[in-house]
């Protein structure tokens, strides 16, 4: 019996190799076979299925080799997120009440590598109204609140990528924003910034890699008949180091300084009105010497064996980050302090991910259009916790839970009416705010 | 239609007693030890009929990203986990080392039998493209007796995530500053030249039909292609044949951290072949079924004892003594 399995089953195998099923009879008969009690019902199932997938792996062998090679190279991604988001302010006469809303987000891209050194990347995504969100609040959308209406989808990538030695980049278009930050302090997740930049990266050692990223970002398309004159732009350049200090402690650090040109002094377009402004003039201080440092430093698998074999932290680690717009000497400081601890990313069922920090934001350490639009609102002038966890729900699945609590750093005003400083009128914001978002998130 | 209906009359068959009260343990990754584990289910199923093991052989890379995303039972990868992959599991993964084998240099030369020489300094060059002709003085000078022709050599390797290539690849970062800091270890590389073959089976078959070819198989696939293979230039300067022998050189005087993600190329073993790699099966500590727990264990127990007895003629080398007794010991912690 034993040697008629054997020969039965190298058939089987040999078949497998040179058969192309012609799946729904095979079907039937498995079918057949199951009504007659000869397979079970879980046998017939893992029959068809390994069928079905043999079948449609040579289906696509077939398909893929009548595609031209740019065509092959494709890549398409992308990712859904489900929200429901809690917020309150305190005493805010404009927001005294609780806003339970629902949110949806969408991301499609496309990545196509033309050849050894060039790719190219485009990206559309559903339309959150401004350069920070991609959001879609239910009942809503970017220009009406009709009942049930549909958003808009914007182009939210749009790059190249030549990469002419295996340490120099170059990117050029509205990219993924290439600035490293251990967590979002100065730039909003969703924001994809509009330029070119440069980066280098050459690993020496293992404990030591230097990383550099400079570049170019247009700011706001100014008119001809403007008083601007020419377009507001910053410039930047991030240089840094990263290693492994052992198998298991590691670190990055980095440097940064930006250099922000706007003539005239322009309030941007999308600003919150949270920087200092001077009626009639623009801002007060200027943004053309703003310089911070970031660092990230952790242990992988902190607790070696020493913890029971159910629980898993196979990463804790600290992070920090300050800015000084060295323009602004009472009011130009930001910083973050925190950390973090779980799996380093999030892949399937089980893997998990805690992270909470301290951020404080003075009035004028950065363009209030750019910090993340969840805490408080984006705004500077700003203070607060901000804890995260992330849990692996199904492979490609997970869920979020972000609890933001915030308020305003100090009651000063945002508006002056001269040069000198005197003030107008007193800050009508001063309250604290408790935003709690759950997201249901999905990748494919 | 006839042959649709013997194919499934025969694996209803093999399904419906294989299925039967039994355990399905499903693996996937490394094809460097696919002989041994083919060998060893065979064999254990005849004592054992409890559990049936299903393995992809998809290669080191795949083995790891399946037992990461907790789609298969068990990994197998003849490079370790980094730590990095290690911090995106879902739970703590042991490596458990269950074979040791050599990756043998084969080349496709007419006229040239096995027995080539070819010091370090050689293949790294061969490697970064720095020497490209077969009769190359820096070839020639060790090989008197051989007559090397003057053709370009087509260098092959692995283009799937490979655990053969991260043997390989290791071995010459232990040998090259050049190729540490250019290229470096992994799994998967960027090459600096070369032709790419899936898995040992692809290697082997584009070193068959590819006159003038060189490169990197496990040491079984090279018999088993009747290729040719080099005898390489180790740490002390001797040049040493492929062999279950010199391979278990390799692992004497090592020492083993207690989670057992070392290296055996490069041995400074005088006698030891330099290109000798481990093949690690990957593990929960904590298993999610006890069944499946249970059989894993008692299948990996058995196969690091009695199993090692069955590999010899498949070219792999016996684990050392100490190294059984350490793994047993590792064993026994996982839970189920």
């Amino acid at each position: 019996m034993k040697k008629i399995v054997l020969t039965l089953t190298a058939a089987m195998i040999f078949s497998w190799q040179g058969i192309s099923f012609a799946s729904s009879s095979v079907d039937a008969l498995i079918q057949k076979l199951e009504d007659k009690g000869i397979l079970t019902d879980q046998d017939a199932n893992q029959l068809k299925g390994e069928i079905a997938s043999h079948e449609q792996d040579s289906q696509q062998a077939t398909f893929k080799s009548m595609l031209p090679d740019w065509l092959n190279t494709m890549k398409l991604t992308g990712d859904m997120r489900l929200r429901y988001q809690y917020q309150r302010r305190d005493a805010d006469a404009a927001r005294d009440w609780p806003r339970n809303r629902g949110r949806y987000r969408g991301r499609l891209q496309v990545e196509d590598q033309l050849n050894d050194k060039m790719k190219v990347i485009f990206g559309i995504a559903t339309d959150g109204g401004s350069g920070r969100s991609n959001n879609v609040t239910f009942g809503g959308n970017s220009t009406s609140n009709d009942a049930f209406g549909k958003g808009y989808i914007v182009a939210n990538k749009v790059y190249a990528i030549y990469t002419p030695t295996s340490f120099l980049t170059l990117k050029a278009g509205k990219m993924d924003n290439p600035i490293w930050e251990p967590t979002q302090v100065l730039w909003d997740p969703n924001i994809t910034p509009e330029g070119g930049d440069i980066e280098f990266q050459k690993k020496l050692s293992d404990y030591l890699t230097v990383f550099s990223t400079s570049g170019i970002f247009v700011l706001h398309d100014a008119s001809p008949s403007s008083s601007l004159g020419q377009d507001p732009y910053m410039m930047f350049t991030q240089n840094g180091i990263k290693g492994n200090l052992t198998e298991k402690a590691y670190y990055k650090l980095a440097m940064i300084y930006y250099n922000i040109h706007n003539p005239s002094n322009f309030q941007l377009t999308n600003s919150l009105g949270t920087n200092t402004i001077i009626n009639g003039y623009g801002l007060r201080y200027s943004f053309n010497d703003v310089i911070g440092g970031a660092a990230d430093v952790g242990l992988n698998d902190p607790f070696g064996e020493l913890l029971p074999s159910f629980v898993n932290i196979p990463q804790v680690g600290v992070m920090g980050q300050f800015t000084d717009n060295r323009a602004a000497p009472t009011t130009g400081k930001s910083w973050m302090i925190g950390g973090y601890m779980g799996n380093s990313a999030i892949n399937g069922w089980g893997t998990w991910r805690l992270l909470s920090g301290y951020k404080v934001y003075q009035r004028d350490s950065w363009l209030d259009s750019l910090p993340d639009a969840d805490f408080y609102s984006g705004m500077t002038d700003a203070a607060g916790y901000r804890t995260e966890f992330d849990l692996g729900l199904a492979k490609n699945v997970w869920m979020t839970v972000s609890f933001f609590d915030t308020h305003v750093y100090k009651k000063v005003s945002s508006i002056f009416t001269n040069s000198t400083g005197s003030t107008s009128t007193a800050l009508a914001q001063n309250n604290g705010e408790s935003l709690l978002q759950a997201d249901l998130n999905f990748r494919f | 239609m006839k042959k649709i209906i013997a194919l499934v009359v025969a694996m209803v068959m093999v399904t419906s007693m294989a299925f039967a009260d039994s355990t399905l343990i499903n693996g996937a990754g490394s094809t460097f030890v696919y002989p041994a584990l083919t060998k060893w289910f065979d064999e254990y199923s005849k004592t054992n009929s409890d559990a049936i093991f299903n393995y992809q052989s998809i290669g080191s890379g795949g083995g790891i990203k399946q037992i990461t995303a907790k789609t298969v039972d068990f990994g197998a990868t003849d490079g370790p986990m980094t730590m990095d992959q290690m911090t995106q599991a879902p739970g703590r993964i042991y490596h458990i080392p269950v074979v040791m084998g050599a990756v043998a240099v084969a080349y496709n030369v007419p006229g040239v039998e096995k027995g080539l020489k070819l010091t370090q300094e050689v293949l790294a060059g061969i490697y970064l493209g720095k020497i490209t002709q077969w009769n190359d003085p820096k070839i020639t000078e060790q090989n008197p007796g051989f007559n090397l022709p003057a053709s370009s050599i087509v260098v092959v390797h692995r283009s799937d995530g490979s655990g053969t290539s991260y043997i390989f690849t290791d071995y010459l970062s232990s040998i090259s500053s050049a190729w540490k800091s250019k290229v470096g270890k992994a799994t998967s590389v960027n090459w600096p030249l070369g032709l790419g073959g899936k898995g040992n089976e692809g290697v082997a078959g584009l070193l068959k039909q590819s006159p003038g070819s060189i490169g990197y198989v496990e040491l079984a696939y090279a018999k088993e292609n009747n290729l040719s293979y080099a005898f390489l230039q180790n740490k002390s300067g001797n040049f040493v044949e492929p062999t279950i022998d010199s391979t278990s050189k390799a692992a004497v005087g090592v020492a083993i951290p207690s989670d057992f993600r070392f290296s055996i190329v490069n041995s400074s073993n005088p006698e030891a072949y330099p290109i000798a790699g481990i093949t690690w099966l990957l593990i929960y500590k904590q298993m999610d079924d006890h069944a499946k727990g249970k059989a894993i264990v008692d299948f990996i127990k058995w196969a690091v004892t009695d199993g090692q007895k069955l590999t010899a003629n498949l070219d792999y080398a016996p684990l050392p003594d100490n190294l059984v007794e350490m793994i047993q010991n590792k064993l026994n912690q996982v839970k189920y």
